[in-house]
């Protein structure tokens, strides 16, 4: 009995000694995995504290606040991540012409010549509009309100886009303005202004081809309204205008000629109206480039088939202050010379040559001149001043002029110009991106249109001084 | 005759003083996500020159991002006098976008336009506890990688470029390559849309075993956090990674900076702009003497050139990185 009691005493006593280091290493190996299993869990809850927040970064950047901005290019608002966006623009033209010729008295006047308010945005990224009222024009006693811009536009490549509404047409180079003088000059006489139509726009070949072509009401020339009826409501046709615009040695970087660009205007289509004035007749007047009207096409005739017009341009402004456009329009349209009477072709044509000279240095771009010194006279900045001169001339068919029985279209010479030649010098001093002051000095040489109507006519060459406050954003 | 004198030197001063006035210029400079500190450093050294040598002063804002993200941004309308961006490719879409700059910009300045280089290692914790050596131990299972998203990261794509030409050199095909870069993916946990962020994400977070790091990157981790908590594992080859820079033609010229921002990058080729460039961990480009102070201090690796390996950025963008290209095979969110 007492050798068991040893033995198993001895046994138990061995089977202690032999399980402590047994009993350690299992609890060292599980420490070890359970070790490994919380560096593990750490990880993975890390990861996923870092993609919450991660997720919340990215959530606080989409929601951004739109930013608003109030500066030299008007007042913005864009979201944050400029998809949207809204403008709100402002031009306002106060002139001041003075004659100084034996012409019409009391030509001499003051006028709001423009006043608009583009509404301007982009929407998802690609999706254009434009809405301009004009405020300005009327008469003494009245103002009118007109709609100079609407339309929509769709960007969906930058060689591909499509625009629809009412916008400037393509067939001339600055329809209803000018770069470089106050007025148009006579070119845009001939050419449409304004149109309401479809048209596709885009650059290829590394942005030197810029191209525009669509279908449109078709528009009588210089108009931004379609008078009492449109021309376009006895026939249904459309017209087809378009612009090439092609800059051939756009890769030349040291090239002078690197920004030359040459333009080609074209529209054809049928345009018809009814005897009658304020354009239902769908022919405009031509004014002079004072702004006198000095062309009638009268009551009688009236628009009465194919309308085709050609306006070859070049325009060069080669980064420095020196920059010259000239422009090109001949038009050739039927016209009815009596109520169900012949119909007959006629073609008048126009030009212009345009060329400044930046006097304090500054690079003269299609948009204006901003100057180095913004005006500020106690620092001795006066902003920037720029020399411009202009010669333009005008042509009418001498066959409006024949006798119906002749062949021609019965109109007066006497009353109305039958071509006219002009030449202008102005100065353009830009106070700042803003804010201008122009004045131009024109003197136009008439042939025929010496008897004035009430309605039409220069009594005498005119010689016209005019002057501009132009303020934009 | 006196007071006409007097007369014309305060005319001639009235009129100097208008034309040479001190401008105040500001220039946006757009860079990608690791560069925050050099440019510190280069802008306080350039404004500095500029105005000892034309009496302007010049304002540097600084916009840092994945340098993918960071192109969209100029090309949707961030204007951008220069960018400095971490690959050609991403300043190529400036031109074929938005043509805001010209086809042949990378020749406008030295060394192809990249000032600076740098490669890419691995930043791993005190110790190497999962004994990482080269790049087959991030494809290892078990093993955690960070980098970033290639979609949105110059880094990110240097770092898949860099995995896929060592395992086609190793393993001898493009289809080993893609089973191979496949496995490091599958390791990552969190995906970045730029390099400091995946930065943020292994030093601060503390998640993952290894990042797959710019090199400038890494060393300032080292320099942030002590060499004795990070460790720069060099792999046995690794790519030549040429960050480009560049003037945005469209913006200087609408901004009148055109001078200015030429001359700022122009100073990167500096003596002073390579030596700031080596003391913030970039490889100088072009400086002998900047080169020689460095030398010991970056390490040596065998680097391949984008040009040799993936016949240049175009074609290695459009064949990994472009929709449906290798990363979209590879990577499931």
């Amino acid at each position: 009995m007492r050798n068991l009691y040893t033995i198993r005493t001895a046994l138990l006593a061995a089977s202690l000694i032999i399980g402590v280091p047994a009993v350690a290493a299992q609890s060292a190996s599980e420490i070890e995995v359970l070790r490994e299993q919380i560096r593990l869990l750490d990880q993975k809850l890390r990861t996923l504290e870092r993609k919450q927040e991660l997720k919340e970064e990215a959530a606080a950047a989409a929601s951004k606040p739109p930013t608003v901005t109030a500066g030299a290019g008007g007042f913005a608002l864009t979201s944050a991540d400029k998809s949207f966006d809204l403008k709100l623009r402002a031009l306002f033209q106060f002139d001041a012409r003075f004659f100084f010729d034996n012409g019409a008295p009391n030509r001499d006047q003051f006028l709001l010549r423009r006043i608009r308010t583009p509404l301007t945005g982009t929407v998802a990224g690609i999706y254009d509009f434009n809405i301009t009222p004009e405020l300005g024009g009327g008469t003494n006693s009245s103002t009118t309100v007109a709609l100079w811009d609407a339309f929509a536009a769709a960007r969906f490549s930058p060689a591909f886009g499509v625009r629809v509404g009412k916008f400037a047409s393509a067939v001339g180079l600055e329809p209803g303005s000018n770069r470089h003088f106050i007025e148009s000059p006579f070119v845009n006489s001939l050419l449409p202004n304004r149109d309401i139509g479809a048209e596709f726009f885009g650059k290829v070949a590394d942005g030197v081809v810029d191209y525009r072509l669509g279908v449109f009401t078709g528009a009588p020339n210089n108009t931004t309204n379609f008078g009492g009826a449109s021309p376009d409501r006895n026939d249904g046709d459309k017209t087809l205008a378009g612009r090439i615009t092609v800059t051939p040695f756009k890769s030349q970087k040291d090239s002078a000629l690197q920004s030359l660009s040459l333009g080609l205007g074209f529209s054809h289509g049928n345009e018809r109206g009814t005897a009658g004035t304020n354009l239902a007749n769908g022919l405009a007047n031509i004014s002079s480039q004072a702004q006198q009207s000095i062309f009638s096409y009268g009551s009688v005739l009236y628009a009465d088939g194919a309308h085709t017009r050609i306006s070859p341009s070049i325009e060069w402004y080669p980064g420095t202050p020196f920059s010259a456009v000239a422009e090109y329009a001949q038009e050739k349209q039927d016209i009815a010379v009596a109520a169900g009477g012949p119909v007959r072709s006629f073609s008048n044509s126009a030009w212009r040559v345009t060329t400044g000279y930046v006097l304090t240095g500054e690079a003269a771009t299609k948009n204006g001149v901003t100057p180095q010194n913004p005006f500020k006279p106690a620092d001795g900045k006066w902003g920037a001043f720029e020399l411009v001169f202009r010669a333009s001339g005008l042509d009418l068919d001498s066959d409006l002029f024949k006798s119906v029985a002749n062949g021609g279209a019965g109109l007066n010479r006497n009353n109305n110009v039958e071509s006219a030649t002009a030449y202008g010098v102005g100065l353009n001093w830009y106070l700042n991106r803003n804010f201008r002051f122009l004045v131009n000095l024109e003197h136009t040489d008439f042939d025929g249109g010496k008897t004035p109507t009430a309605q039409v006519g220069a009594r005498d060459d005119e010689t016209a001084f005019i002057s501009r406050v132009h303020l934009s954003f | 005759m006196k007071t006409f004198r007097l007369l014309s030197f305060a005319l001639s001063a009235l009129l100097l003083a208008g034309t040479v006035a001190a401008k105040d210029i500001e220039l946006l400079n757009v860079s990608y996500d690791p560069t925050r500190e050099l440019y510190v450093d280069f802008n306080k050294a350039f404004v500095k020159y500029w105005k000892e040598k034309t009496g302007d002063n010049v304002t540097i804002k600084q916009s840092h991002g994945g340098s993918g993200k960071q192109a969209r941004a100029v090309i949707d309308g961030l204007r951008a006098d220069v960018v400095t961006l971490a690959l050609a490719a991403d300043v190529d879409v400036l031109h074929s976008v938005a043509k805001l700059v010209p086809a042949d910009w990378q020749n406008r300045l030295p060394h192809n336009s990249a000032p600076y280089t740098s490669t890419i290692v691995f930043l791993v914790r005190k110790g190497n506890p999962q004994n990482i050596k080269d790049w087959d131990d991030l494809a290892r299972p078990g093993v955690s990688v960070i980098t970033p998203n290639p979609k949105t990261s110059g880094g990110a794509q240097w770092n898949y470029l860099a995995a896929w030409e060592y395992a086609r050199r190793k393993y001898g095909s493009d289809e080993a390559a893609k089973e191979f870069v496949t496995k490091i993916y599958k390791n990552v946990p969190v995906l970045d849309s730029g390099a400091r962020g995946s930065t943020v994400t292994f030093v601060q977070r503390g998640i993952g075993d290894v990042f797959i790091s710019w090199e400038n990157e890494a060393f300032y981790a080292q320099k942030e956090f002590g060499k004795d908590t990070f460790e720069i594992v060099v792999p046995s080859i690794s790519i030549l990674a040429e960050p480009t820079v560049t003037w945005v033609d469209k913006v200087v010229e609408r901004k009148k900076t055109a001078e200015v921002a030429k001359a700022y990058l122009e100073y990167l080729y500096s003596e002073e702009g390579q030596d700031i460039a080596g003391r913030n961990f970039y490889r100088p480009a072009v400086s002998e003497t900047a080169k020689a102070k460095y030398a010991d201090f970056f390490p040596a690796v065998e680097l391949f050139t984008i040009d040799e390996a993936f016949g240049g950025w175009t074609k290695a963008k459009k064949d990994h990185f472009s929709d449906g290209g290798t990363f979209d095979q590879i990577y499931q969110k």
